[in-house]
């Protein structure tokens, strides 16, 4: 009965809720913090992918053809190494070999992944995967004779 | 008021909004800012490869046997035209203030403007216009 009265008082009592607030709202707002960094960092990692993604398709069109080693060393050169699972695909009608004929149109697809990690559960981090997803067209400039 | 006004209760929290708004002014500012560098680049990369195929597919062929290269240069400026009107969308307005060729060598450029709008426009501020130069020439005698 008595632990009861005191459960109750504890309960009714305004004492220490200014600083139960502060810590929810503190909670809350270094939760909107993170998360606002987290954006402008996907945001930023968006944006250099769409920049590997024009410059190979302009490489194709200057070279004309799909050297998959070239475009692979050449994203990986543009920071792709800093992208997770950088898969980069080109879709093309090809002349002859991998060669697109003169205002042929052809379509670069690449893909990663941004990782968020959000904590770790003993070796096992527990993480929000973003996905990056680009598709850009470009034309071949070179007059395959 | 003027006690409310004094008050230091509470400077943490505002302080603290006052720094979340800033971060997401600047995330909006980085997308808008990649959205501009983005359209800028596009029109750049259409006029370019415009100018290049336009002088790559007009090199006659009948004076590259004599190792000779020659364009059609009237068969260039309409090609130009006719491949940036089918490449670059409906967004990006295109004025082109000069168009000069030359038959031998084979050479095209063109200076002009782009005009695109932006988020801002809707806030009644102007388009955003670039001028370029893009040039062309051809040496390959292959």
């Amino acid at each position: 009965m008595a632990a009861r009265l005191i459960l109750r008082r504890s309960l009714r009592s305004k004492k220490g809720s200014a600083a139960v607030e502060f810590i929810f709202t503190t909670a809350m707002l270094i939760l909107i913090f993170a998360v606002l960094v987290s954006a402008l960092v996907y945001v930023t990692q968006f944006y250099s992918a769409s920049y590997i993604a024009r410059r190979v398709v302009r490489t194709i069109e200057v070279d004309g053809k799909y050297d998959e080693q070239a475009i692979r060393s050449l994203a990986d050169g543009l920071g792709g190494t800093a992208l997770e699972d950088l898969t980069i695909t080109v879709d093309a009608q090809y002349l002859s070999g991998r060669r697109i004929q003169l205002r042929n149109e052809f379509t670069v697809h690449l893909t990663a992944v941004h990782r968020i990690n959000i904590m770790m559960m003993q070796s096992t981090a527990v993480s929000i995967n973003l996905p990056i997803n680009i598709s850009l067209s470009g034309r071949s400039e070179v007059y395959w004779k | 008021m003027r006690e409310l006004l004094r008050s230091r209760k509470g400077s943490a929290s505002i302080l603290f909004f006052g720094l979340v708004f800033l971060l997401l002014l600047l995330v909006f500012l980085t997308i808008e800012m990649g959205s501009t560098y983005e359209n800028y680049d596009y029109c750049m990369d259409v006029l370019q490869r415009s100018c290049n195929s336009a002088v790559e597919a007009n090199i006659i062929d009948a004076y590259r046997a004599d190792r000779l290269l020659v364009m059609d240069t009237a068969g260039a400026e309409e090609d130009f035209y006719r491949f940036v009107s089918n490449d670059l969308i409906d967004r990006y307005s295109l004025a082109v203030d000069s168009v000069t060729c030359t038959a031998s060598p084979p050479s095209m450029t063109v200076t002009g403007r782009v005009t695109f709008s932006t988020i801002f426009a809707q806030y009644g501020w102007d388009d955003l216009t670039f001028t370029f130069k893009v040039r062309a020439t051809n040496y390959d005698l292959k």
